[in-house]
């Protein structure tokens, strides 16, 4: 059997409020990162951030953003602890904060994907996976794995580019803009050909189109399946034959407007197929080979989970209501539209009417309903186009105000989206699962804090771990870190990590320049 | 609301067998859906209660990214 590396990285969104006024965010992160030095870490060598004893990577990144990266995984449950070790880490730095000088200020850190401001950013959940292929090979098998994936791995949300509301599946799908690309802060790609890996004799794939996500059962397979079709690939084995999407583009913005699951995609030589089939298709590869001895070790229990988690996806979104982050809040969020009064199944009908009506208004977005005065008033800049809306509506029996109150509405909704992630008791998803109401926990993805203190058992990131937790006291030791390797200038001494799999410490003389 | 109550009705409930649905499996999973719906609206109203949902929004505006 063979092993394999993995590994997260998760963009937070940080915000503070004072009352009803927003904070000084970069006082926020920056008093975040001060806090962060306080635990065992050595400097990164390349930013302002730091290596934690766990062999995480913690930084400012882009955008006044505090960036987590998990260590090098050997496995799905290992990517999904570190993935909570990383929240746990951030929420113990917000409890430090609010201890801190800053009373008043009530910060907040939140697993979200998109900006629902109109900025046009994201924050991103980057995977990384280890591997040998030929990586010009790999956007043809990997394509329609990662467009169709997002059935599970969406992470349910509003889009963010409609004045309206929404729902997606996959509120980032709308960020992307190619099916392949180097970019990953514009022109997004489906799969991104950034190869940088950090080590020697590897590639690593980098994917970028996931989303940041709560429910367990969703990491464990989105890691765990994306890791063994990389490694079939890897394998000799063509699991994209026969799923070629005629238009990935096409096919993403399908799946991740479709919420009954049931859309065929157009499939090159096919007369179509769902996403749940082109899922089923690469499981089934996975399944005939989880055995052979290119495989890892955990092939077996991760096809189980994966099969499970399809079966349960073919009855709809009902029947994951408690288990993947898109039907839980799909879930909540229409059931919360009814208690207002909103009829949530006319929702994408509004949010069409809002969008041309913006577009035909040639203006930006609007915080709230008032642009609906300027266009059904008397002095409307577009008198015919109004009649025949006013008309339309009439005869389907609506009427502006019913959009009125969508509009009225959207703000909240918007916000409820971003503290469905929140981290702590505030969050939505947080308060359901510390009342056992939802089924996402995967076991074995459970020792969150010792995974906080302690590295991965297998791989480089056991030693850059070890060697972090006994340096990090020396006050005059001088000594910086990176993926693959640990240095002292002080000392003339370096630890060479750019063996991935290395199974011992490797020191020689240093500084590396 | 609608959406929900429609796809429930149309798709065979989660964790029946093959012989289709007993009441009591039934009433016990509506009952869980009605206790997840419940206690999720209790959260989104504390969620939504500590300050101006667009304020909070400003607030969250990311600067730049990736």
């Amino acid at each position: 059997m063979a092993e394999r590396l993995m590994g997260v990285e998760t963009e937070y969104a940080i915000n503070g409020m004072c009352g009803q006024d927003s904070a000084d965010r970069a006082a926020i992160v920056s008093s975040l990162l001060d806090l962060a030095r306080a635990l065992p870490n050595v400097r990164d060598a390349t930013s302002s951030g730091m290596f934690l004893e766990n062999g995480a990577r913690l930084y400012l990144d882009t955008g006044l953003h505090v960036e987590y990266a998990t260590p090098e995984c050997p496995n799905p449950w290992d990517a999904a602890r570190y993935v909570e070790a990383g929240h746990r880490t951030m929420l113990r730095l917000l409890e430090d904060f609010a201890r801190g000088p800053a009373r008043g200020v009530e910060a907040g850190c939140f697993r979200v994907n998109v900006d629902y401001c109109g900025s046009g950013a994201t924050w991103g959940c980057h995977e990384s996976y280890l591997h040998k292929v030929d990586p010009s090979l790999l956007a043809y098998h990997l394509i329609p794995h990662l467009v169709s994936r997002i059935i599970y791995s969406g992470a349910g949300g509003f889009e963010p580019f409609s004045a309206g509301l929404r729902f997606t599946l996959s509120p980032r799908a709308a960020h992307i803009q190619q099916a392949v690309s180097s970019e990953s802060t514009r022109a997004r790609g489906i799969f991104h050909t950034k190869d940088e890996p950090l080590c020697s004799d590897y590639h690593r794939l980098h994917v970028l189109c996931g989303e940041n996500l709560a429910s367990q059962r969703a990491m464990f397979v989105k890691f765990g399946a994306t890791c063994l079709v990389v490694a079939m690939v890897e394998a000799g084995l063509e699991p994209g034959l026969g799923v070629q999407l005629a238009s990935p583009l096409e096919a993403l913005r399908t799946v991740a407007s479709d919420l009954t699951l049931r859309q065929p995609l157009r499939v090159e030589r096919s007369a179509g197929m769902t996403a749940l089939a082109i899922q089923k298709h690469y499981l089934a590869l996975a399944e005939a080979h989880q055995h052979d001895p290119f495989m890892p070790p955990w092939a077996p229990a991760l096809t189980a989970e994966w099969r499970r988690l399809l079966e349960r996806l073919e009855e709809g979104p009902a029947a994951v209501d408690r288990v993947l982050d898109w039907a839980i809040k799909l879930s909540l969020y229409s059931s919360h539209a009814g208690r207002y009064g909103l009829n949530w199944d006319r929702l994408p009908f509004w949010a069409e009417v809002t969008d041309r009506l913006l577009e035909r208004l040639e203006i930006p977005a609007p915080d709230g309903p008032t642009f609906l005065d300027q266009v059904t008033g008397p002095n409307t800049p577009i008198p015919e186009k109004a009649a025949n809306l006013a008309k339309l509506l009439r005869a389907k029996g609506l009427d502006w105000e019913e959009l009125r109150r969508v509009l009225a509405e959207r703000a909240n909704f918007l916000a409820l989206d971003v503290r469905f992630g929140q981290l702590g008791a505030q969050g939505v998803f947080s308060q359901l699962d510390e009342a056992g109401l939802l089924d996402h926990r995967v076991p074995g993805v459970d020792n969150i804090e010792h995974a906080m203190e302690n590295p991965p058992a297998l791989g480089r990131a056991r030693w850059r771990g070890a060697v972090v937790k006994r340096v990090a006291g020396e006050i005059d030791g001088d000594w910086k870190c990176g993926w693959d390797r640990i240095f002292s200038r002080k000392h003339g001494r370096l630890c060479d990590l750019s063996d991935p799999f290395a199974t011992r410490e490797f020191w020689r003389p240093g500084p590396p320049f | 609301m609608r959406f929900l109550q429609h796809t429930r009705e149309e798709q065979r409930i989660p964790g029946n067998g093959e012989e289709g649905t007993s009441s009591a499996s039934l009433e016990k999973y509506r009952s869980e859906a009605d206790r997840l719906l419940a206690a999720g609206d209790e959260a989104i109203r504390r969620a939504l209660s500590s300050a101006d949902s667009q304020a909070f929004l400003n607030a969250s505006r990311q600067q730049g990214g990736e």
